[in-house]
């Protein structure tokens, strides 16, 4: 080994003496300057030069001990190296995870709701719980509750009471907006804690709530589409695992696939918002005008069974659904059974055309008030107008005449009859998409065979109940051409671009009266706008036709509530090729003048008006129609 | 060449058996193709290592680049659902704004609608071929 080393030395020495043979020299006299100058012993001088000329020799016992440190700091770093990564290994990793993983949870909202032209009904939006641990305040309680209350905008005074109510996890504010969350991140104060969660926001607070229903305090649906359509709406929240930088930016190597592909589908619903403003908007005065206890109105797609409007008031803000009353939590024209009085007149006549009983031109004996079974019955004007005698079909539509729609439903066999009115769905749901649909009722058979005044009552719609949906889809078998529509309000989950992506379909309608049936109907009822109890209904230009219905209200425990009566009025418009079915229905409107044609009527025709605006119906006649120009030749 | 005639001089002269130095200009084939092997390897280990760095690099930047933009992606999902919700509260506002008596706004009614009948086809002109013989000129770009 000294071998080795000395030639090595002894070649280098000619080089580099020469190379620093300039830094020497200034050295040398450095150091003269310096022993003149401080240092002029003589031993120093000596000492100087043995350093100067000092040559390191190479010894055994100096290279072993530098291969001693070499190896023994190896030593104590491989020790050091097993300790680390055997004996506390487990518990770095947990250190390093927890420093360098953070759990992504994106917010994964429900899905919103729109209407029919993308009106967002419903949509998720985070909001913030703001906690307080005054136990680890760093700053004076003080000067946090001011720095606090200006963005919250509660008084310091009252956050300050807050705050020495407990040591820790005292809930501030229960949701605090994103941006206010922002600015309360940014004060970076010590003991203040954000937790994210989502809120369902309805922007158009009680317009829809009927059809949208809500969420309770734990996200949960409780009515109408969030409750029935939960499945469509619901997004499963995955938490990631990602990696994080030194400076906290995420590292996408743990990445699922998919991950940033969200969906932006929203669940569309038949609804139109304008119309249903425009419904709710002609309901509630007439509510407030006729003292009534509530109402709901109906418009029905003709042709798909579609609701495009499905207004009732009094309704509830599912902002705030705990401040409402239980009893408007329900969808009362789907839960609620009434007695549809003269409205159900149409289709009793449908019936009696479709199985032969009657024809179109017949003439029948209205005598005003007759005994069945030794019940009265009579018309609604018979004080006034007496005994109408011989009247057409349409006369008796026109003036709403019970005795003379006896007369016609006598004119079949009463098994007949009622299996006619089980044909048509009665005393069955209507197959809506919205949760808790009561199923009208009708009798038993036997009973309703055995007894002459079942039948008799049924013919001008008492006796029997259903829902004011029912009696929307009922009516729909005549704007239809004799089809049964299912009404629904889901169109289906479309994306932001509006392409669908799974629709809702009601399958194939069942055909029940033939089309020439369900028009000549359509025609009477046309002439009950024009002539008839209807007339507050025309809209100049447009045929529409209708039916008023003025019925007494049945109690919970049988028989009628003296006084109590359920107005409602339906129309089907345009006539020539129907398009919507409008229905109102007030319940116990109160005062001498209270009947459907003066209730619900006018409500039926501002709706009528708005679909018209939104759908852009052509007029069905125009004025002064000029003969339509001949086709130019060629 | 010269190396054997260097050889076969030596044999003429008996003194001492001369070993045949070996040929110094011409490496054996095995050696030069070792050679060949290790400059090209040294040449791929660099390149390799070049290239293995820059992967590296990249897959280090491309992850910050992933967590800026992902962070810049919560941003505008985040004002995209603001601006929805904004818009649709205003939306609500300004209907219930409209109910008000002291409101000018008026709600469509089929009176303030013009329907426009539409126009018959016009006859189809029959294309004469000289209307189309001369396409017109360009004047000048």
């Amino acid at each position: 080994m000294s071998k080795r080393g000395k030639p090595t030395s002894s070649m280098r020495r000619p080089v580099s003496s020469s190379a620093r043979s300039v830094s020497r020299s200034t050295y040398v006299s450095l150091i003269e300057q310096f022993r003149e100058r401080v240092l002029d012993a003589r031993i120093t001088a000596q000492l100087i030069e043995r350093f100067r000329t000092a040559q390191a020799k190479p010894s055994v016992r100096r290279l072993f001990l530098v291969w001693a440190i070499l190896v023994g700091a190896t030593a104590l770093l491989t020790l050091n190296l097993v300790r680390l990564q055997v004996f506390q290994s487990a518990d770095l990793l947990k250190q390093a995870r927890a420093q360098q993983t953070t759990f992504l949870r994106p917010f994964v909202p429900r899905r919103p709701i729109t209407d029919r032209s993308g009106n967002v009904l419903a949509i998720d939006r985070p909001v913030y719980t703001l906690y307080a641990h005054p136990i680890a305040f760093k700053e004076p309680r003080t000067e946090i509750a001011t720095k606090l209350s200006e963005i919250l905008g509660k008084s310091a005074g009252e956050l300050l009471q807050k705050f020495n109510s407990a040591e820790s996890g005292i809930r501030v504010e229960y949701a605090v907006s994103e941006s206010a969350a922002d600015r309360i991140q940014s004060l970076q104060l010590d003991g203040l804690e954000l937790a994210q969660q989502q809120q369902r926001l309805y922007p158009q607070q009680n317009l829809v709530a009927d059809v949208v229903g809500y969420l309770d305090i734990d996200r949960v649906g409780q009515a109408g589409v969030e409750y029935a359509h939960k499945n469509l709406l619901e997004r499963s929240i995955k938490s990631v695992r990602l990696s994080r930088t030194g400076s906290g930016v995420m590292m996408p190597d743990r990445l699922p696939g998919g991950f940033l592909q969200m969906d932006n589908l929203h669940l569309q619903l038949s609804i139109d918002n304008r119309v249903q403003r425009a419904a709710l908007d002609a309901l509630q005065p007439q509510l407030k005008k006729f003292n009534a206890k509530r109402g709901v109105v109906i418009a029905m797609d003709a042709k798909t069974g579609e609701l495009r409007a499905m207004a009732a008031d009094p309704s509830y803000d599912p902002n705030q659904f705990y401040k409402a009353n239980v009893e408007q939590f329900k969808n009362w024209a789907l839960t609620d059974l009434y007695e549809p009085g003269s409205t159900f007149k149409p289709i009793n006549i449908a019936i009696a055309l479709e199985a032969g009983a009657i024809k179109p031109d017949q003439i029948i004996n209205d005598e005003g008030a007759i005994q069945i079974d030794g019940w009265p019955i009579q018309n609604f004007d018979f004080s006034t107008a007496g005994a109408r005698g011989p009247s057409t079909i349409t006369q008796i539509m026109e003036h709403s005449s019970n005795v003379g729609m006896v007369r016609i439903i006598q004119q079949m066999t009463r098994p007949t009859y009622y299996s006619w009115l089980q044909k048509i769905g009665l005393g069955k749901p209507t197959g809506i998409d919205l949760p808790f649909e009561t199923a009208g009722q009708l009798k038993e058979q036997k009973t309703f065979t055995e007894s002459p005044v079942d039948a008799a009552t049924s013919s001008f719609g008492q006796g029997f109940s259903l829902t004011a949906l029912q009696l929307v889809q009922l009516q729909g078998i005549l704007a239809s051409g004799g089809k049964l529509l299912t009404p629904h309000v889901v169109q289906g989950l479309f994306d932001e671009r509006g392409q669908p992506y799974w629709q809702a379909n009601s399958g194939e309608a069942k055909q029940v009266f033939s089309p020439q049936t369900a028009q000549t109907v359509l025609q009477m009822m046309e002439s009950v706008v024009k002539n008839g109890t209807g007339k507050a209904a025309q809209i100049p230009n447009y045929r529409i036709g209708g039916k008023t219905g003025t019925a007494q209200k049945a109690g919970p425990n049988g028989g009628y509530i003296e006084g109590a009566k359920i107005t409602s009025f339906v129309s089907i418009f345009p006539i020539e090729n129907p398009r919507y079915v409008v229905a109102a229905v007030i319940d116990e409107p109160k005062g001498e003048d209270a009947f459907g044609s003066t209730v619900a009527a006018p409500i039926v025709k501002a709706v009528m008006e708005a679909l018209i605006v939104a759908d852009k119906i052509p007029p069905s006649v125009t004025e002064a129609t000029p003969a339509p120009s001949p086709s130019p030749t060629p | 060449m010269s190396a054997a005639l260097n050889s076969k001089r030596s044999t003429k002269k008996p003194a001492v058996s001369v070993r045949q130095l070996p040929n110094r200009d011409q490496p054996p084939q095995w050696l030069r193709s070792l050679l060949l092997t290790q400059q090209v390897s040294v040449f791929a280990t660099f390149v390799l290592a070049g290239a293995v760095l820059a992967v590296y690099g990249w897959t280090v930047y491309a992850q910050q680049l992933w967590g800026r933009e992902y962070s810049r992606l919560e941003q505008l999902r985040r004002n995209e659902r603001q601006i929805t919700t904004n818009g649709e509260v205003l939306k609500n506002q300004i209907a219930n704004q409209s109910n008000r008596p002291d409101s000018t706004l008026v709600p469509q009614n089929p009176d303030n609608l013009i329907f426009l009948k539409t126009a018959p086809a016009r006859p189809e002109k029959p294309v004469s071929a000289s209307s189309q013989s001369s396409p017109v000129a360009p004047l000048g770009y």
